[in-house]
Protein backbone atom coordinates (compact mmCIF):
# COMPACT_ATOMS: atom_id res chain seq x y z
CA UNK A 1 0.00 0.00 0.00
CA UNK A 2 1.31 3.44 -0.90
CA UNK A 3 1.93 5.97 1.84
CA UNK A 4 -0.91 8.12 0.49
CA UNK A 5 -3.38 5.22 0.57
CA UNK A 6 -2.31 4.36 4.11
CA UNK A 7 -2.75 7.97 5.20
CA UNK A 8 -6.23 8.07 3.66
CA UNK A 9 -7.12 4.87 5.48
CA UNK A 10 -5.93 6.31 8.80
CA UNK A 11 -8.02 9.45 8.29
CA UNK A 12 -11.15 7.52 7.29
CA UNK A 13 -10.67 5.32 10.35
CA UNK A 14 -10.79 8.50 12.43
CA UNK A 15 -14.13 9.37 10.87
CA UNK A 16 -12.98 11.97 8.33
CA UNK A 17 -15.17 11.98 5.23
CA UNK A 18 -13.41 10.38 2.24
CA UNK A 19 -14.42 13.30 0.00
CA UNK A 20 -12.71 15.84 2.26
CA UNK A 21 -9.32 14.12 1.99
CA UNK A 22 -7.03 15.48 -0.72
CA UNK A 23 -3.29 16.16 -1.04
CA UNK A 24 -3.83 19.85 -0.46
CA UNK A 25 -6.10 19.51 2.58
CA UNK A 26 -4.65 21.02 5.78
CA UNK A 27 -4.97 18.66 8.75
CA UNK A 28 -6.21 21.38 11.10
CA UNK A 29 -7.35 24.13 8.77
CA UNK A 30 -9.45 21.95 6.49
CA UNK A 31 -10.02 18.65 8.26
CA UNK A 32 -10.20 20.31 11.72
CA UNK A 33 -8.31 17.52 13.43
CA UNK A 34 -7.75 17.98 17.14
CA UNK A 35 -4.56 17.23 19.05
CA UNK A 36 -5.62 13.68 20.00
CA UNK A 37 -6.37 12.86 16.38
CA UNK A 38 -2.93 14.17 15.38
CA UNK A 39 -1.36 11.87 17.99
CA UNK A 40 -3.34 8.94 16.61
CA UNK A 41 -2.01 9.66 13.11
CA UNK A 42 1.56 9.58 14.48
CA UNK A 43 0.88 6.29 16.29
CA UNK A 44 -0.65 4.71 13.23
CA UNK A 45 2.26 5.82 11.02
CA UNK A 46 4.73 4.36 13.51
CA UNK A 47 2.83 1.05 13.56
CA UNK A 48 2.62 0.82 9.78
CA UNK A 49 5.99 2.25 8.69
CA UNK A 50 8.20 2.16 11.78
CA UNK A 51 9.06 5.86 11.55
CA UNK A 52 8.37 8.73 13.91
CA UNK A 53 6.48 11.77 12.68
CA UNK A 54 6.22 14.48 15.29
CA UNK A 55 3.68 17.18 14.48
CA UNK A 56 4.50 20.68 15.67
CA UNK A 57 1.51 21.71 17.76
CA UNK A 58 1.32 25.19 16.25
CA UNK A 59 1.99 24.39 12.64
CA UNK A 60 -0.48 23.08 10.13
CA UNK A 61 0.50 20.71 7.33
CA UNK A 62 -1.27 19.26 4.33
CA UNK A 63 -1.99 15.58 3.73
CA UNK A 64 0.51 15.74 0.83
CA UNK A 65 3.26 17.14 3.07
CA UNK A 66 2.75 14.36 5.64
CA UNK A 67 2.94 11.86 2.82
CA UNK A 68 6.26 13.32 1.56
CA UNK A 69 7.69 13.38 5.08
CA UNK A 70 6.82 9.75 5.75
CA UNK A 71 8.19 8.68 2.36
CA UNK A 72 11.48 10.52 3.06
CA UNK A 73 11.82 8.98 6.55
CA UNK A 74 11.09 5.49 5.24
CA UNK A 75 13.76 5.91 2.50
CA UNK A 76 16.28 7.23 5.03
CA UNK A 77 15.60 4.26 7.26
CA UNK A 78 16.40 2.03 4.28
CA UNK B 1 -44.70 31.59 40.89
CA UNK B 2 -40.93 31.22 40.59
CA UNK B 3 -38.93 29.32 38.01
CA UNK B 4 -39.79 25.62 37.72
CA UNK B 5 -38.08 22.75 35.90
CA UNK B 6 -40.39 20.79 33.61
CA UNK B 7 -39.51 17.71 31.57
CA UNK B 8 -40.14 17.99 27.84
CA UNK B 9 -38.14 15.09 26.42
CA UNK B 10 -37.17 11.54 27.39
CA UNK B 11 -34.30 9.54 25.89
CA UNK B 12 -33.69 5.96 27.03
CA UNK B 13 -30.97 3.50 26.04
CA UNK B 14 -31.60 0.47 28.18
CA UNK B 15 -31.23 -3.33 28.14
CA UNK B 16 -35.04 -3.50 28.06
CA UNK B 17 -35.29 -1.30 24.98
CA UNK B 18 -33.74 1.54 23.00
CA UNK B 19 -36.03 4.56 22.81
CA UNK B 20 -38.76 5.32 25.35
CA UNK B 21 -41.54 3.44 23.55
CA UNK B 22 -39.69 0.12 23.18
CA UNK B 23 -38.41 0.45 26.75
CA UNK B 24 -41.84 1.18 28.16
CA UNK B 25 -43.48 -1.73 26.36
CA UNK B 26 -41.03 -4.07 28.07
CA UNK B 27 -41.70 -2.43 31.42
CA UNK B 28 -45.49 -2.70 31.37
CA UNK B 29 -45.29 -6.24 30.05
CA UNK B 30 -42.92 -7.12 32.90
CA UNK B 31 -40.34 -8.48 30.45
CA UNK B 32 -36.96 -8.79 32.15
CA UNK B 33 -33.82 -8.07 30.14
CA UNK B 34 -31.51 -9.72 32.67
CA UNK B 35 -29.50 -12.54 31.12
CA UNK B 36 -26.31 -14.54 31.53
CA UNK B 37 -23.33 -12.29 30.82
CA UNK B 38 -22.31 -12.67 27.18
CA UNK B 39 -20.09 -9.60 26.70
CA UNK B 40 -17.08 -11.58 27.92
CA UNK B 41 -16.46 -15.13 29.13
CA UNK B 42 -17.94 -15.02 32.63
CA UNK B 43 -18.02 -18.77 33.15
CA UNK B 44 -15.36 -18.57 35.86
CA UNK B 45 -16.56 -15.29 37.32
CA UNK B 46 -18.28 -14.98 40.68
CA UNK B 47 -20.97 -12.89 38.91
CA UNK B 48 -22.96 -14.40 36.03
CA UNK B 49 -26.03 -12.26 35.36
CA UNK B 50 -26.38 -8.68 34.12
CA UNK B 51 -28.56 -6.37 32.08
CA UNK B 52 -26.75 -5.94 28.75
CA UNK B 53 -27.85 -3.90 25.77
CA UNK B 54 -27.82 -6.05 22.68
CA UNK B 55 -28.22 -4.58 19.24
CA UNK B 56 -26.97 -1.10 20.11
CA UNK B 57 -25.10 0.43 17.19
CA UNK B 58 -23.35 3.65 18.14
CA UNK B 59 -23.19 4.66 14.48
CA UNK B 60 -26.98 4.88 14.34
CA UNK B 61 -26.75 7.91 16.64
CA UNK B 62 -23.23 9.33 16.61
CA UNK B 63 -20.72 10.49 13.98
CA UNK B 64 -17.68 8.24 13.68
CA UNK B 65 -15.29 10.94 14.90
CA UNK B 66 -17.07 10.87 18.28
CA UNK B 67 -17.26 7.09 18.44
CA UNK B 68 -13.52 6.47 18.05
CA UNK B 69 -12.62 8.93 20.81
CA UNK B 70 -15.06 7.72 23.43
CA UNK B 71 -15.97 4.71 25.55
CA UNK B 72 -19.21 2.76 25.44
CA UNK B 73 -20.65 4.69 28.38
CA UNK B 74 -20.29 7.92 26.43
CA UNK B 75 -21.81 6.30 23.33
CA UNK B 76 -24.90 5.47 25.40
CA UNK B 77 -25.06 9.05 26.69
CA UNK B 78 -24.73 10.62 23.24
CA UNK B 79 -27.43 8.29 21.90
CA UNK B 80 -29.82 8.94 24.80
CA UNK B 81 -29.32 12.70 24.36
CA UNK B 82 -30.18 12.48 20.65
CA UNK B 83 -33.34 10.54 21.50
CA UNK B 84 -34.31 13.01 24.23
CA UNK B 85 -33.77 16.08 22.04
CA UNK B 86 -35.79 14.50 19.23
CA UNK B 87 -38.54 13.62 21.68
CA UNK B 88 -38.58 17.21 22.95
CA UNK B 89 -38.55 18.52 19.37
CA UNK B 90 -35.82 20.86 20.52
CA UNK B 91 -33.21 22.12 18.06
CA UNK B 92 -30.27 23.35 20.11
CA UNK B 93 -29.09 25.25 17.04
CA UNK B 94 -31.82 27.80 17.81
CA UNK B 95 -30.91 28.18 21.50
CA UNK B 96 -28.63 30.54 23.39
CA UNK B 97 -26.04 27.85 24.15
CA UNK B 98 -24.71 29.82 27.13
CA UNK B 99 -28.05 29.07 28.85
CA UNK B 100 -27.99 25.35 28.06
CA UNK B 101 -26.28 22.93 30.46
CA UNK B 102 -25.38 19.27 30.83
CA UNK B 103 -25.91 17.73 34.27
CA UNK B 104 -24.87 14.12 34.35
CA UNK B 105 -24.24 11.21 36.69
CA UNK B 106 -21.71 8.41 36.26
CA UNK B 107 -20.06 6.12 38.75
CA UNK B 108 -17.63 3.81 36.99
CA UNK B 109 -16.07 5.64 34.06
CA UNK B 110 -15.08 3.76 30.92
CA UNK B 111 -13.78 0.25 31.54
CA UNK B 112 -13.85 -0.80 27.93
CA UNK B 113 -11.20 1.73 26.93
CA UNK B 114 -9.21 1.01 30.09
CA UNK B 115 -8.90 -2.64 29.19
CA UNK B 116 -7.78 -1.67 25.71
CA UNK B 117 -5.30 0.82 27.20
CA UNK B 118 -3.82 -1.80 29.53
CA UNK B 119 -3.29 -4.18 26.59
CA UNK B 120 -1.61 -1.44 24.57
CA UNK B 121 0.61 -0.42 27.47
CA UNK B 122 1.77 -3.87 28.52
CA UNK B 123 1.90 -5.55 25.11
CA UNK B 124 2.97 -2.73 22.79
CA UNK B 125 4.61 -0.21 25.09
CA UNK B 126 3.99 3.22 26.51
CA UNK B 127 4.37 5.06 23.22
CA UNK B 128 1.57 3.10 21.56
CA UNK B 129 -1.26 3.71 24.02
CA UNK B 130 -4.27 5.25 22.29
CA UNK B 131 -4.43 9.05 22.64
CA UNK B 132 -7.96 8.97 24.09
CA UNK B 133 -7.11 6.89 27.13
CA UNK B 134 -6.70 9.89 29.44
CA UNK B 135 -9.97 11.57 28.53
CA UNK B 136 -12.27 8.73 27.49
CA UNK B 137 -12.23 6.70 30.70
CA UNK B 138 -13.07 9.65 32.92
CA UNK B 139 -16.58 10.00 34.47
CA UNK B 140 -16.90 13.56 33.10
CA UNK B 141 -16.40 12.37 29.51
CA UNK B 142 -20.14 12.27 28.72
CA UNK B 143 -20.54 15.89 29.84
CA UNK B 144 -17.50 16.86 27.78
CA UNK B 145 -18.58 15.14 24.59
CA UNK B 146 -22.20 16.24 24.87
CA UNK B 147 -21.09 19.86 25.18
CA UNK B 148 -18.67 19.47 22.26
CA UNK B 149 -21.25 17.75 20.09
CA UNK B 150 -23.93 20.42 20.55
CA UNK B 151 -21.69 23.44 21.22
CA UNK B 152 -23.17 23.80 24.70
CA UNK B 153 -21.50 26.52 26.81
CA UNK B 154 -23.74 26.93 29.86
CA UNK B 155 -23.29 25.92 33.49
CA UNK B 156 -22.71 22.13 33.61
CA UNK B 157 -21.63 19.53 36.17
CA UNK B 158 -20.93 15.80 36.53
CA UNK B 159 -21.66 13.74 39.64
CA UNK B 160 -19.99 10.64 41.01
CA UNK B 161 -21.94 9.31 43.98
CA UNK B 162 -22.16 5.54 43.66
CA UNK B 163 -25.77 4.43 43.16
CA UNK B 164 -27.03 7.97 43.77
CA UNK B 165 -24.95 9.54 40.96
CA UNK B 166 -27.92 10.04 38.64
CA UNK B 167 -30.18 11.29 41.42
CA UNK B 168 -27.55 13.85 42.39
CA UNK B 169 -27.43 15.12 38.81
CA UNK B 170 -31.23 15.51 38.72
CA UNK B 171 -31.32 17.20 42.11
CA UNK B 172 -28.76 19.84 41.16
CA UNK B 173 -30.13 20.25 37.63
CA UNK B 174 -33.56 21.20 38.99
CA UNK B 175 -31.84 23.65 41.29
CA UNK B 176 -29.83 25.18 38.43
CA UNK B 177 -33.05 25.91 36.52
CA UNK B 178 -34.87 27.20 39.60
CA UNK B 179 -31.98 29.54 40.52
CA UNK B 180 -31.72 30.82 36.97
CA UNK B 181 -28.33 29.37 35.98
CA UNK B 182 -29.79 27.47 33.02
CA UNK B 183 -32.94 27.58 30.88
CA UNK B 184 -32.45 24.18 29.26
CA UNK B 185 -30.61 21.17 30.69
CA UNK B 186 -29.72 17.75 29.33
CA UNK B 187 -30.04 15.96 32.67
CA UNK B 188 -29.11 12.35 32.80
CA UNK B 189 -26.69 9.62 33.56
CA UNK B 190 -24.89 6.76 31.93
CA UNK B 191 -23.05 3.58 32.82
CA UNK B 192 -21.27 0.72 31.01
CA UNK B 193 -19.58 -1.49 33.60
CA UNK B 194 -20.15 -4.85 31.89
CA UNK B 195 -16.54 -5.66 31.07
CA UNK B 196 -14.34 -8.28 32.75
CA UNK B 197 -12.54 -5.61 34.74
CA UNK B 198 -15.62 -3.54 35.52
CA UNK B 199 -17.59 -6.48 36.88
CA UNK B 200 -14.57 -7.57 38.92
CA UNK B 201 -14.32 -4.16 40.59
CA UNK B 202 -18.04 -4.09 41.39
CA UNK B 203 -17.82 -7.64 42.72
CA UNK B 204 -15.24 -6.43 45.20
CA UNK B 205 -17.87 -4.23 46.87
CA UNK B 206 -19.36 -7.50 48.11
CA UNK B 207 -22.81 -6.32 47.05
CA UNK B 208 -23.36 -8.10 43.73
CA UNK B 209 -25.69 -11.07 43.46
CA UNK B 210 -23.91 -14.36 42.82
CA UNK B 211 -27.09 -15.91 41.38
CA UNK B 212 -26.84 -17.75 38.07
CA UNK B 213 -30.54 -17.76 37.13
CA UNK B 214 -31.59 -14.46 35.53
CA UNK B 215 -35.20 -14.99 36.64
CA UNK B 216 -34.33 -14.83 40.33
CA UNK B 217 -30.99 -13.01 40.38
CA UNK B 218 -32.39 -9.58 41.28
CA UNK B 219 -35.34 -9.49 43.65
CA UNK B 220 -35.52 -6.33 45.72
CA UNK B 221 -37.41 -6.64 49.04
CA UNK B 222 -37.87 -10.41 48.59
CA UNK B 223 -36.91 -12.52 51.59
CA UNK B 224 -34.39 -14.47 49.51
CA UNK B 225 -32.72 -11.48 47.84
CA UNK B 226 -28.96 -11.71 47.64
CA UNK B 227 -27.63 -8.57 46.03
CA UNK B 228 -27.39 -6.06 43.22
CA UNK B 229 -27.42 -7.05 39.55
CA UNK B 230 -25.53 -4.67 37.28
CA UNK B 231 -27.01 -3.13 34.18
CA UNK B 232 -25.76 -0.73 31.53
CA UNK B 233 -27.36 2.14 29.70
CA UNK B 234 -28.27 5.79 29.79
CA UNK B 235 -31.27 8.01 30.32
CA UNK B 236 -31.56 11.71 29.49
CA UNK B 237 -34.36 14.08 30.39
CA UNK B 238 -34.71 17.47 28.74
CA UNK B 239 -35.41 19.95 31.52
CA UNK B 240 -36.71 23.38 30.61
CA UNK B 241 -37.79 26.38 32.58
CA UNK B 242 -41.59 26.03 32.71
CA UNK B 243 -42.58 29.33 31.11
CA UNK B 244 -40.27 29.03 28.13
CA UNK B 245 -41.38 25.44 27.60
CA UNK B 246 -45.00 26.59 27.53
CA UNK B 247 -44.11 29.50 25.20
CA UNK B 248 -42.56 27.21 22.60
CA UNK B 249 -45.53 24.86 22.87
CA UNK B 250 -43.48 21.93 24.13
CA UNK B 251 -45.13 18.72 25.25
CA UNK B 252 -44.70 18.65 29.02
CA UNK B 253 -44.47 15.29 30.77
CA UNK B 254 -44.29 16.72 34.24
CA UNK B 255 -42.02 18.60 36.58
CA UNK B 256 -39.41 17.96 39.22
CA UNK B 257 -41.45 19.44 42.04
CA UNK B 258 -38.73 19.17 44.69
CA UNK B 259 -35.84 17.14 45.97
CA UNK B 260 -33.80 16.66 49.10
CA UNK B 261 -30.46 15.06 49.94
CA UNK B 262 -29.17 13.56 53.17
CA UNK B 263 -26.46 11.31 54.55
CA UNK B 264 -26.90 8.49 57.02
CA UNK B 265 -23.79 8.25 59.19
CA UNK B 266 -24.74 4.58 59.53
CA UNK B 267 -25.89 3.42 56.07
CA UNK B 268 -27.77 0.48 57.60
CA UNK B 269 -30.04 2.91 59.47
CA UNK B 270 -31.89 4.91 56.84
CA UNK B 271 -33.21 7.57 59.20
CA UNK B 272 -31.61 10.43 57.29
CA UNK B 273 -32.99 8.93 54.06
CA UNK B 274 -36.44 9.06 55.66
CA UNK B 275 -35.89 12.71 56.54
CA UNK B 276 -34.93 13.46 52.92
CA UNK B 277 -38.19 11.89 51.74
CA UNK B 278 -40.22 13.96 54.20
CA UNK B 279 -38.33 17.12 53.32
CA UNK B 280 -38.78 16.59 49.56
CA UNK B 281 -42.53 16.11 50.00
CA UNK B 282 -42.76 19.21 52.16
CA UNK B 283 -40.86 21.30 49.62
CA UNK B 284 -43.18 19.98 46.89
CA UNK B 285 -46.20 21.00 48.97
CA UNK B 286 -47.46 17.41 49.09
CA UNK B 287 -48.53 15.05 51.86
CA UNK B 288 -47.71 11.32 51.86
CA UNK B 289 -51.30 10.55 50.78
CA UNK B 290 -50.69 12.50 47.54
CA UNK B 291 -47.97 10.07 46.40
CA UNK B 292 -49.33 7.58 43.85
CA UNK B 293 -46.26 5.39 43.51
CA UNK B 294 -42.71 5.11 44.84
CA UNK B 295 -39.81 4.10 42.62
CA UNK B 296 -37.54 2.75 45.33
CA UNK B 297 -33.78 2.35 45.33
CA UNK B 298 -34.32 -1.40 45.83
CA UNK B 299 -30.65 -2.27 45.68
CA UNK B 300 -31.50 -5.87 46.54
CA UNK B 301 -28.94 -6.35 49.29
CA UNK B 302 -30.18 -7.48 52.68
CA UNK B 303 -29.09 -4.35 54.54
CA UNK B 304 -30.04 -1.73 51.91
CA UNK B 305 -33.60 -2.93 51.42
CA UNK B 306 -34.15 -3.25 55.16
CA UNK B 307 -32.91 0.32 55.73
CA UNK B 308 -35.04 1.60 52.86
CA UNK B 309 -38.19 -0.06 54.22
CA UNK B 310 -37.46 1.58 57.57
CA UNK B 311 -36.95 4.97 55.92
CA UNK B 312 -40.23 4.74 54.00
CA UNK B 313 -42.13 3.77 57.15
CA UNK B 314 -40.60 6.63 59.12
CA UNK B 315 -41.27 9.19 56.39
CA UNK B 316 -44.75 8.16 55.32
CA UNK B 317 -46.34 6.82 58.50
CA UNK B 318 -49.57 4.88 57.92
CA UNK B 319 -49.46 5.72 54.21
CA UNK B 320 -46.36 3.52 53.83
CA UNK B 321 -48.56 0.44 53.91
CA UNK B 322 -50.74 1.80 51.08
CA UNK B 323 -48.49 3.53 48.54
CA UNK B 324 -47.34 1.02 45.91
CA UNK B 325 -43.58 0.54 45.74
CA UNK B 326 -41.95 -0.66 42.54
CA UNK B 327 -38.42 -1.37 41.38
CA UNK B 328 -38.43 -1.66 37.58
CA UNK B 329 -34.62 -1.89 37.60
CA UNK B 330 -35.20 -5.50 38.66
CA UNK B 331 -35.86 -5.98 34.92
CA UNK B 332 -32.73 -4.27 33.54
CA UNK B 333 -30.22 -4.10 36.38
CA UNK B 334 -28.93 -1.29 38.52
CA UNK B 335 -27.73 1.58 36.37
CA UNK B 336 -25.91 3.61 39.06
CA UNK B 337 -25.25 6.86 37.14
CA UNK B 338 -28.37 6.35 35.03
CA UNK B 339 -30.40 5.12 37.97
CA UNK B 340 -33.03 7.55 39.29
CA UNK B 341 -33.04 9.22 35.86
CA UNK B 342 -34.39 6.01 34.33
CA UNK B 343 -36.83 5.68 37.24
CA UNK B 344 -37.93 9.29 36.69
CA UNK B 345 -38.59 8.39 33.04
CA UNK B 346 -40.59 5.38 34.26
CA UNK B 347 -42.69 7.59 36.52
CA UNK B 348 -43.40 10.12 33.77
CA UNK B 349 -44.36 7.33 31.36
CA UNK B 350 -46.47 5.74 34.09
CA UNK B 351 -48.27 9.07 34.33
CA UNK B 352 -48.75 9.16 30.56
CA UNK B 353 -50.10 5.63 30.34
CA UNK B 354 -51.69 5.32 33.80
CA UNK B 355 -49.75 2.10 34.32
CA UNK B 356 -47.33 1.24 37.11
CA UNK B 357 -44.59 -1.17 36.01
CA UNK B 358 -43.91 -4.24 38.17
CA UNK B 359 -40.95 -5.48 40.18
CA UNK B 360 -39.74 -8.68 38.54
CA UNK B 361 -38.58 -11.60 40.63
CA UNK B 362 -40.40 -10.55 43.79
CA UNK B 363 -42.18 -13.57 45.26
CA UNK B 364 -41.76 -13.91 48.97
CA UNK B 365 -42.26 -10.89 51.24
CA UNK B 366 -39.71 -10.24 53.94
CA UNK B 367 -41.15 -9.37 57.38
CA UNK B 368 -38.19 -7.01 57.74
CA UNK B 369 -39.24 -5.11 54.60
CA UNK B 370 -42.98 -4.64 54.88
CA UNK B 371 -43.46 -2.56 51.72
CA UNK B 372 -46.34 -3.05 49.26
CA UNK B 373 -44.29 -4.20 46.26
CA UNK B 374 -45.98 -4.09 42.85
CA UNK B 375 -45.58 -7.55 41.33
CA UNK B 376 -47.76 -7.10 38.27
CA UNK B 377 -48.34 -4.00 36.13
CA UNK B 378 -51.19 -1.98 37.66
CA UNK B 379 -53.51 0.33 35.78
CA UNK B 380 -54.12 3.43 37.85
CA UNK B 381 -53.63 7.16 37.55
CA UNK B 382 -50.23 8.53 38.53
CA UNK B 383 -50.28 12.24 39.33
CA UNK B 384 -47.26 12.45 41.61
CA UNK B 385 -44.50 10.03 42.33
CA UNK B 386 -41.38 9.71 44.42
CA UNK B 387 -37.98 8.46 43.29
CA UNK B 388 -35.61 7.24 45.99
CA UNK B 389 -31.92 6.71 45.45
CA UNK B 390 -29.17 5.70 47.85
CA UNK B 391 -25.45 5.13 47.77
CA UNK B 392 -23.80 2.21 49.51
CA UNK B 393 -22.37 4.50 52.17
CA UNK B 394 -25.65 6.24 52.95
CA UNK B 395 -25.84 9.33 50.71
CA UNK B 396 -29.52 9.52 49.85
CA UNK B 397 -31.71 11.48 47.50
CA UNK B 398 -35.48 11.82 47.34
CA UNK B 399 -37.07 13.45 44.30
CA UNK B 400 -40.74 14.30 43.95
CA UNK B 401 -42.31 14.63 40.51
CA UNK B 402 -45.70 15.93 39.42
CA UNK B 403 -47.11 14.53 36.21
CA UNK B 404 -48.86 16.61 33.58
CA UNK B 405 -51.65 14.52 32.02
CA UNK B 406 -51.44 14.00 28.26
CA UNK B 407 -53.43 16.63 26.37
CA UNK B 408 -56.92 15.32 25.68
CA UNK B 409 -56.19 12.19 27.67
CA UNK B 410 -57.68 10.99 30.92
CA UNK B 411 -55.98 11.15 34.28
Amino acid sequence: MSVMDALKEILVELGIEQDAISEGALLKGNLSLDSTEMVQISLDIRKRFGVDVAFESREDVTVGQVCELVTRLVEKKG
Amino acid sequence: MGRRAVITGIGVVNPAGIGKDAFWRSMVEGRSALAPISRFDASRFPVRVAGQINGFEAKDFIPRRFIVKTDRFTHFALAAAELALADARLDLGNEDLHRVGVWFGNNAGGWDICERGFHELYREGATLVNPWQATAWFPTAPQGYLTIRYGIRGYSKSFVCDRASGASALYFAERAIRLGHNDVILAGGTEAPITAFGVTCYHETGELSAATDPATAYRPFDRRRDGVVLGEGSAVLILEEAERAARRGATIYGEIAAGALSIDPDPAEGLAYGRAIREALKRAGLAPRDVDVIFAEGAGTRACDRAEARALAAALGDEAARIPVTVPKSMFGHLYGASAVTEAACGLLAGRTSTIPPTAGFVEPDPECPVPVVTRAQERPVRSFLVGSRSREGASAALVFKVVPAAGGAG
